[in-house]
């Protein structure tokens, strides 16, 4: 079944200036229960210098659309289709000597917090120059150190951190080695998938700022992948949601948190706490129904609308003004009248 | 942070190994002993001197005396001299043969581990069946065809059939490893599958490696010992399983003749307590729920 190809969502202050470009990727993992869609037609960029942020719950297929992109996705993983244009490269259709030439020079990944992303019996500081230096041939052992030097000072580490072993440091401080190893050539994106996570929020904060920084000191851009919406909102430029592998809605942070429009991104952002309206999230209830793909629109008994019937095809992305793009067959705050042609 | 205070990531790394190793009383006594025997090997022969190796040397079959504190043998020759000059030639097997078993072990765990798909399948399948046939019949077999004559060629034949061992610990300590961050990291940084295994992942395991070696030296040494008491080893070379050939060949226990089979034999007891001191420290050391509660 093919869905018909959603316009790629456009930022209305970018037009041509994208460093990332995804069409339509789909992703399937093969499992016991038959080929199951981890993502499912998704599309978006990311504008030269933007931090997009990827939301969504656990198994909506944000972390799997970021491996399919830096190719790191393992069987029965299984990238069906699509593109990941990067300065016109497509990162999915390069064979291996090419992507390892690419990778970490233009894309580079900052691992999850909990992960265990550094070498426990290497030294901070070689692991870094190994990552230089396994892109540039010809470098010196002073000229790495010094650059290694200069690495643990942009992400705010004393120099001594570069002799220790990841044992010696904590949490925060493994997490900003990641970001100067993540940094060290320059990239023109980074992808951070859950880069706080397993982290107390002071040093999430502290990590999440030098994490900016650091991306806004090389003119990079971030996707920032994770599900603590309130850090997102503090640190992305604009948002998209996953729901069971497809997007549902993207637009600008700070008009997609006042007015989301999609109920799912409504019932996300009610789930968080609120000191307002305390039983505000007890108002949403979301069945779970693992590879029930008949109800990928989220529409029928569980969609707010009432009065709604599950929709037979997939809504596709529409937009309703500003760069907000929304998947619902129902348009802006569930008016009909601004109903998606489904043909 | 200082040193030690994170007591799951402290397991792992040299760091540890310094802290937790010279503690361990087993490691040192082991250590203690083999390097006892390394001495009496390279500083024995210098003091005895070549004189007791050669037949009729001294008076034939004599219990130990003065002149021979181990006593000599029925064709002559002084039980000590063969002991001291058969030391290093004994030990040489078992590294020989344990660093050629325990090195391909090693590459062909990485490979197994690490590639995984139809390499692993093979090389976890000949692992597999080759651990359940024992050795010495192999060896038998094999010493027999080839008449061996060289302590290395010795070896080398034991070192052949001593991988599955370590490449069966290697490979499975390899599948847990390749799942973690850092190997992503480094595969995404541009390493290739060979650096990885080797510069990523091999570090990690140099505990496991040595616990593997010392058990692949012990494992070569029983079956040097074996191959010669069954007369299927080189002869030109003096080692302690020749000295056993001998005396059990010509009847050293039933002549009552125990400084005869006395020396090599606790020599042989005193090597493998050793090695198994050792490898027994370094298994606590790499497998933390086998290391005894640490003293805050």
């Amino acid at each position: 079944m093919m869905v018909a190809r959603a316009a790629v969502p456009q930022a209305p202050d970018t037009v041509a200036e994208s460093v990332l470009t995804v069409e339509d990727l789909r992703v399937s993992y093969a499992s016991r229960l038959g080929r199951v869609l981890a993502v499912d037609g998704l599309s978006f960029h990311v504008a030269s210098g933007e931090v997009l942020g990827l939301v969504g719950e656990s198994g909506s297929g944000k972390s799997t659309a970021a491996m399919a992109i830096l190719r790191l996705l393992r069987p029965p993983g299984r990238i069906e289709l699509g593109r990941a244009v990067v300065e016109g490269v497509d990162l999915l259709g390069l064979d291996d000597s090419a992507l390892r030439r690419i990778r970490w020079r233009k894309v580079a990944l900052i691992p999850q917090g909990s992960m265990n992303s550094l070498n426990p019996v290497m030294r901070a500081g070689d692991q870094i120059a190994d990552a230089i230096a396994a892109h540039e041939d010809r470098t010196d052992r002073v000229a790495l150190r010094e650059r290694v030097d200069a690495l643990l000072d942009s992400v705010r580490l004393g120099r001594d951190v570069a002799g220790r072993y990841p044992h010696e440091l904590s949490g925060g401080m493994r997490q900003r080695v990641c970001i100067a190893m993540a940094t060290a050539l320059d990239p023109r994106l980074l992808i951070a998938d859950e880069p706080t996570s397993a982290l107390d929020v002071v040093v999430q904060r502290a990590v999440a700022e030098t994490l900016l920084d650091a991306t806004h000191r090389l003119g990079a851009s971030l996707i920032l992948i994770g599900h603590d919406l309130a850090l997102q909102a503090q640190m992305v430029d604009r948002v998209a949601v996953m729901r069971r592998g497809r997007l549902v809605e993207i637009g600008r942070v700070r008009a997609m948190f006042q007015q989301p429009v999609h109920a799912y991104t409504r019932a996300l952002l009610a789930a968080v706490p609120s000191i307002r309206d305390p039983d505000g999230a007890r108002r949403w209830r979301w069945p779970v129904e693992p590879g029930d793909h008949r109800a990928r629109c989220f529409l029928g008994s569980s969609c707010v609308q009432d009065g709604a019937t599950p929709a037979e095809a997939l809504p596709l992305m529409h937009d309703i003004g500003e760069g907000h793009f929304v998947a619902c067959r129902f348009g802006e705050r569930g008016d009909e009248t601004t109903l998606v042609d489904r043909s | 942070m200082t040193r030690g205070e994170h007591p799951w990531t402290a397991r792992r790394g040299w760091g540890a190994a310094r802290r937790v190793l010279p503690r361990d009383s087993r490691l040192r006594t082991g250590v203690a002993i083999v390097v006892g025997l390394l001495v009496l090997g390279s500083v024995g022969p210098s003091l005895v001197g070549p004189a007791g190796l050669s037949l009729g040397a001294a008076g034939y079959s004599q219990p130990p005396s003065a002149a021979h504190p181990f006593g000599t043998d029925p064709t002559g020759r002084d039980v000590l001299t063969l002991l001291v000059y058969g030391t290093i030639p004994t030990l040489t097997i078992g590294v020989l043969a344990g660093g050629i078993g325990t090195g391909i072990g090693v590459i062909l765990g990485l490979l197994s581990g690490y590639v995984r798909g139809p390499v692993d399948t093979v090389i976890k399948g000949v692992a597999d069946v080759a651990v359940t046939i024992p050795t010495l019949m192999i060896l038998v077999v094999l010493t027999a065809l080839v008449k061996t004559q060289s302590i290395a060629l010795m070896a080398i034949i034991i070192g052949l059939l001593a991988w599955p061992y370590s490449a069966r610990a290697i490979r499975a300590q390899t599948l847990t490893l390749r799942e973690r961050g850092f190997v992503t990291i480094a595969v995404l940084s541009g390493r290739n599958a060979f650096e990885v295994m080797f510069l990523e992942i091999l570090p990690n395991l140099l505990p496991y490696v040595m616990a593997s070696l010392v058990g692949a030296v012990s494992g070569a040494i029983v079956a040097a010992v074996g191959l010669q008491l069954l007369g299927l080893g080189p002869i030109t070379t003096p080692t302690i399983g020749l000295m056993l050939q001998y005396a059990f060949q010509y009847g050293a226990v039933t002549r009552g003749m125990w400084w005869w089979w006395g020396p090599p034999t606790l020599f042989l007891v005193l090597l493998f307590g050793g090695l198994f001191l050792i490898s027994v420290a370094l298994d606590a050391f790499s497998n933390p729920r086998l290391r005894r509660v640490e003293a805050a």
